[in-house]
């Protein structure tokens, strides 16, 4: 970069447009948050807005709020699970026995048709003919109360995969930086891009709709027959499934928008492997995204024919398979699962560099591995069912599952390789990418003994696969998705949050985590199955410490929420460049202006080659390093 | 979908000359036109990807359940018409035409035949769905040749049959349902298209439509011997 | 591994690594290499674990960077690292898959000349039925409900033909380290072999002689009590099992038998017997009472109408419910329908005198909601 001229360090001038890059006089639109006229027309300019950077705030809002829903239903769920289900009998002072069970917390009954009794007298009331009166009443059980767990269950379950973590990095960080990394002013749809939003909003008011009328037992997954069965004549698993398909469109169109903007809209310079590894990730999600979301979206819609019409073809009583729903259903998510987690590698590759000061060991590896990953998603569907499927499909699965550890392993070792002389800044976003990398060596490793077939036939469908996935989809990715959200919060909000005790946020979080989540291999390996309301009296114990870490874990939370929204009306205004970054976002105004750039940029150097840019003598973060214009030109 | 972003803005040169399409501009984000294009054609493209796949999970289905239960389905077969069916192959692959004439219509500016083309497109869409309805679906659902527990067909000689029907009747309208989508696309260009909105240097919302178009022709091409014409 | 070697004193630290992860030893000779396998994978990942854990910490501490000190030069990739570290994890992971796939396919070959077992799973409840056709007498007390104990004999092949009368349900004993889900419309199988009992073995001490006594679960989600839905597999002497499957009543009164029958066979996941609220109606007072139907019509429940409904629960309903039964023709032998009616006519104050003494309600379990006023107790009432 030629432009490292005369300025010297930005702390006191930096929130609003420095306009120090030899052009001078020329307008400064003011950053993107600036709002437009009152009240009711900033909030229509914002329910219509084309622009990315919006979009990407609003769904960063969505997801947190959902995100903080599904956690109450993950607390009550640890909570429900403090201690079994018995049966207790008390002798009554009149002498009669009665039983009732304990360990239910939540018990939300069933509505029956019972005798209607006198509160006063204790006897039935009669009517004029001297019939019993009959009342609908909300009748505790054993069932009712496990009935409810089911339901709390599914809920988490539906807003975690659906509405939080599939929307959480790419549709909220990539929506804001995918065309700023690329020098981009907006993505190459935008109003495609606002379509999407509101396809999102309105599946999600589907789903929390159903549980706002009872709640759906189905678990996540809704596998059939059961799916098809239960809770006959209500319309709540269709509203949750018709809810489900709806947020497929949503992401379909948002990964359609991201591959074409990255084909089609980077800046002059930069070539494909001058990307940052977070664009790349954002691009091998894209691609599956758009290639799997499909199948799940006729599979959901044939299951809405077989709840409503019985069409049969999953239905084993009409001659159709069960079996076929999974095999529909799992080419769809699992892939899905690297939909989740590619994004949060690719955060995880760009907190490293930053924060490291130091070149991404084996950038194109990485980049390949991305691609290697999304490519092979899409062929280890059978895994997930070793247990329901034949001896030959299962081999063959569990083969091409372990292909996928290769890509994976390589990429923990070239961000390991990264921390290697490095220059690494020990701060928030740097804490989440230490524990990002400790949590998701843990989730790698322990698919190890999901994907080889003789031991994954004792841990399949036990509290050992709950804490894989947990382990990567919440401990890599969420983990990610907030060590992101710190990164890039100054340039968001263009405010400096409390550093300490961010760190004090993500330590607490990741001693929560892995209290809670630790815990449950001991109790997958010695026999929990999942989805269990109760359980045997020996797996009391370790249930009880998870739960305890689901508080620690629920405190870190709140405290990174609070420190987050306490920055936004008290944090010191933020610089241009922070961190020190060298990619794109970090060469505008924090926050950015409307349309991004007053420039095009023209991009000289490699996302990362702070050796080489950053000249002796000099900190990265004395170098905002404004992009080249092209031409020299407005446009 | 692409056609949303495929129209530029609306023209800004206030009492500008010459016709409309000649002062349509390319959104404010693309460097130039042709960006603008090659970008909403890759868009399409990877829609149809996605529509590929979600009738691929259909024929799959159909697959499975026809290796499962063949008899129905060569029953199934034979209860319908490959008359209509065929019929309807020509009118949907006569508006296919009708469509990649309009582009070229476009193109070569002449407008009149540009209307023309599009209207008639739309009225092939209706035609098919017409014959669908009233020749195939009605008197099929009246008899009781329905899917699932609908089933009421007195005369069936499998015991499977209402599955063939539910592969039938769920793929088929599915389909309708993409073709009633492509004929408000089409208008839409239609509507558009009487100011004069289409023409050489303007004309990707045609040519994406246009796309779109062919795909909903070609997944009948595959339909029409899978379900017509097996024995 | 056997038995024997359960004293604590006598494990090293990695076997007593093992016994915390898995509570204790596998009970078929295949577990045992299956939980060797599964080690393997264990202190491999955590030798790797730490390593990279412990790279990551020394340089995160030794590469501490303060604002002002220059950036050092360095390497973008180094292709022979890169290839090392791509083609040993490879290598590694190929020889696992093997080694899995070998085991897999010893758990899964059927053995020769087993005994074979049909086992039906339905919401919420297991049931096996030996090959003289008889089910399980036994019940025990877990959490909220009582649950059936099959007997199985140590060290005899034995399949399991699996079917699901609704959803899908999967059969898992942990201590056999296998799990094969059941399909409502095709037969699965599950084979092994409990290795022999050691003499001092007394899982359950009440028992007289050796016993080992294992969790049955079920481990596909299926629906309210999907955690209820287990069942505890007891492995006894060969002559012990050979002596109880030619007689697995002995000489229990009908009444008795019914309610064994109804913790034993799933009756208890619906039905509760002291008149609280449930899926289907509860048994108490319900013989010999009126009731009225989803069709309108009213009838007096006899022993016929009993039967019937045990066989044909769609073609009456109570109103106030759905018909969420299945069928048990075919499942229940005429001698155990007999013993049901009886049962039911025991704990009904219009029930029928069938000749044996009232049976004291076993399932106060089930029930939240307050019985009704408790009725007088059963006698000569009609």
């Amino acid at each position: 970069m030629s432009t490292i001229d005369t300025h010297g360090p930005h702390d006191s001038h930096a929130a609003h447009g420095h306009d120090d890059h030899g052009h001078g006089g020329h307008h400064h639109e003011g950053s993107y948050l600036t709002p437009r006229g009152g009240l009711f027309s900033t909030i229509w300019s914002w329910m219509t807005t084309v622009d990315h950077k919006k979009l990407g705030v609003m769904y960063l809002t969505a997801v947190l709020t959902l995100f903080f829903v599904g956690g109450v239903a993950a607390l009550a769920v640890r909570a429900e699970l403090w201690a079994p289900n018995r049966a207790v009998s008390e002798t009554q002072p009149d002498g009669t026995v009665k039983t009732t069970i304990k360990g239910q917390l939540f018990n939300i009954g069933v509505p029956t048709e019972v005798t209607k009794v006198d509160p006063a007298t204790g006897k039935p009331v009669l009517d004029a003919q001297g019939n019993e009166v009959k009342e609908w009443k909300r009748v505790e059980s054993l069932n009712s109360g496990n009935q409810t767990y089911n339901r709390i269950m599914t809920l988490h379950g539906a807003i975690m995969v659906f509405m939080v973590i599939i929307p959480s990095i790419p549709a909220a960080l990539g929506n804001f930086f995918l065309p700023i990394m690329l020098g981009a002013k907006d993505v190459a749809f935008p109003r495609l891009n606002l379509l999407s939003w509101w396809v999102y909003v309105f599946g999600s008011v589907f789903a929390v709709a159903s549980v706002i009328v009872g709640g759906v037992d189905t678990g996540w997954t809704f596998y059939t027959p059961y799916s098809t069965m239960t809770d006959a004549g209500h319309w709540r698993v269709v509203a949750m499934v018709a809810g489900a398909f709806i947020l497929g469109f949503s992401s379909i169109l948002t990964g359609l928008n991201f591959i074409v903007t990255v084909h089609k809209l980077r800046a002059p310079g930069m070539g494909w492997f001058d990307m940052p590894l977070f664009v790349w990730a954002i691009y091998a999600t894209a691609i599956i995204q758009v290639l799997a979301t499909p199948v799940i979206g006729i599979t959901l819609l044939m299951l809405i024919f077989e709840r409503l019409f019985h069409v049969g073809i999953f239905d084993p009583r009409m001659g159709g398979d069960p079996v076929l729903f999974q095999h529909f259903f799992w080419f769809y998510s699992h892939p899905v699962v690297y939909v989740m987690i590619l994004p949060g590698m690719g955060v995880a590759s760009e907190l490293i560099a930053v924060h490291a000061h130091k070149r991404l060991f084996g950038y194109r590896a990485i980049a390949f591995a991305s691609l290697g990953i999304a490519g092979v998603s899409f062929i280890v569907w059978g895994h997930h069912m070793f247990t329901a499927e034949g001896e030959l499909a299962a081999a063959v699965f569990s083969a091409l599952t372990f292909l996928v550890a290769i890509p994976t392993a390589v990429k923990v070792f070239n961000w390991l390789g990264t921390l290697y002389k490095a220059h690494i800044s020990i701060n928030t976003p740097m804490c989440y990418a230490l524990s990002f990398l400790f949590l998701f060596s843990i989730g790698g490793l322990t698919g190890l003994p999901l994907a080889t077939l003789s031991t994954d036939m004792h841990l399949h469908d036990s509290y050992f696969v709950v804490a894989h996935f947990h382990y990567v989809m919440m401990g890599s990715t969420l983990i990610a998705f907030v060590g992101g959200i710190h990164h890039w919060w100054p340039k968001m909000f263009g405010r400096m949050y409390n550093d300490t005790w961010g760190i004090i946020g993500c330590v607490l979080v990741f001693i929560g985590f892995n209290v809670t989540f630790f815990t449950q291999f001991f109790l997958g390996t010695r026999g929990m199955p999942r989805r269990y309301a109760s359980y045997v009296d020996e797996f009391t114990i370790f249930h009880q410490i998870s739960t305890v870490g689901s508080w620690i874990l629920a405190l870190g939370f709140l405290i990174t929420l609070f420190n987050l929204l306490h920055s936004l009306v008290a944090g010191k205004k933020a610089p241009p460049n922070p961190w020190g970054g060298l990619t794109l976002e970090w060469s505008v105004e924090s926050p950015p202006s409307e349309h991004n750039f007053h420039h095009e940029p023209l991009v000289t150097h490699g996302p990362y080659a702070f050796d080489e840019v950053v000249p002796f003598h000099r900190t990265p973060e004395e170098f905002p390093l404004p992009p080249k214009p092209v031409g020299g030109g407005h446009h | 979908m692409s056609a949303i972003d495929s129209h530029g803005s609306p023209p800004t040169a206030a009492g500008g000359k010459g016709p409309l399409w000649s002062r349509m501009k390319h959104a404010h984000h693309f460097r130039n036109h042709d960006e603008e294009f090659d970008a909403c054609k890759l868009g399409m493209w990877l829609f149809l990807t996605t529509e590929v796949l979600l009738f691929s999970g259909l024929f799959v289905a159909y697959a499975i359940m026809r290796m499962k239960y063949p008899q129905a389905f060569t029953n199934g077969s034979h209860y319908l018409d490959w008359r209509w069916g065929g019929l309807n192959t020509i009118v949907l692959l006569l508006s296919s035409f009708t469509m990649a004439y309009s582009i070229r219509n476009a193109q070569m500016n002449k407008q009149g035949w540009l209307k023309f083309n599009l209207a008639f497109t739309v009225l092939c869409g209706a035609l098919f769905l017409v014959i669908k309805f009233t020749l195939e679906y009605a008197p099929k659902w009246a008899q009781g040749k329905r899917p699932g527990f609908l089933f009421s067909y007195p005369n069936a000689q499998d015991p499977y049959e209402p599955i063939w029907w539910s592969i039938y009747y769920s793929a088929t309208g599915i389909h309708a349902t993409h073709v009633l989508i492509g004929m408000g696309l089409i208008t839409y260009l239609f509507l558009r298209s009487l100011k004069g909105t289409y023409g050489p240097k303007h004309y990707t919302g045609v040519e994406v439509v246009g796309l779109y178009w062919h795909l909903v022709d070609l997944i009948w091409i595959f339909l029409f011997p899978l379900l017509y014409l097996i024995h | 591994m056997t038995h024997a070697a359960l004293i604590p004193s006598l494990l090293s630290p990695a076997d007593a690594v093992q016994r915390f992860m898995f509570r204790r030893p596998g009970s078929s000779p295949v577990t045992h290499e299956s939980d060797w396998m599964f080690m393997y994978i264990f202190w491999l990942s955590t030798a790797i674990f730490i390593g990279l854990m412990a790279l990551m910490a020394y340089w995160v501490l030794k590469y501490r960077w303060k604002p002002g000190q220059p950036l050092i030069r360095s390497r973008s990739h180094n292709t022979p690292l890169e290839i090392t570290w791509t083609v040993i994890p490879t290598i590694v992971l190929v020889t696992m898959f093997f080694q899995g796939f070998r085991i897999y396919a010893k758990q899964q070959t059927p053995v020769s000349g087993a005994i074979v077992m049909q086992v039906t799973a339905m919401k919420w409840s297991w049931s096996i039925m030996y090959p003289n056709g008889a089910g399980t007498s036994e019940t025990t007390r877990n959490g909220a409900v009582d649950i059936p104990v099959f007997l199985m004999p140590e060290d005899t092949p034995i399949k399991l033909e699996m079917i699901s009368e609704d959803v899908i349900h999967s059969f898992w004993i942990p201590d056999f380290r296998f799990k094969q889900d059941v399909f409502p419309n095709r037969k699965t199988t599950y084979s092994f072999r409990a290795d022999p009992l050691a003499p001092d073995e007394h899982d359950n001490p009440d028992i007289p002689y050796p016993n080992r006594e294992m969790w049955l679960f079920c481990a596909e989600y299926c629906g309210d009590n999907h955690s209820e839905m287990a069942g505890i597999i007891r492995i006894v002497p060969k002559d012990v099992y050979a002596k109880w499957s030619s007689d697995p009543w002995g000489d229990m009164a009908p009444a008795q038998i019914g309610q064994k029958l109804w913790a034993g066979r799933g009756c208890n996941a619906c039905h509760t017997v002291d008149g609280g609220a449930n899926t289907g109606p509860s048994w108490k007072n319900l013989a010999g009472y009126e009731s009225t139907y989803t069709d309108g019509t009213t009838a007096v429940l006899d022993s016929n109408h009993i039967r019937d409904s045990i066989l044909n629960p769609g073609a009456k309903v109570r109103t106030g419910f759905t018909n969420q039964m299945p069928s048990y023709a075919g499942r229940l032998t005429e001698k155990e329908i007999n013993a049901i009616i009886a049962y039911l006519n025991s704990i009904s104050d219009k029930g029928q005198n069938m000749g044996v003494a009232p049976v004291a309600p076993a399932g106060e379990a089930m029930a939240i909601a307050p019985a009704p006023a408790p009725p007088p107790p059963a006698g000569d009432g009609h």
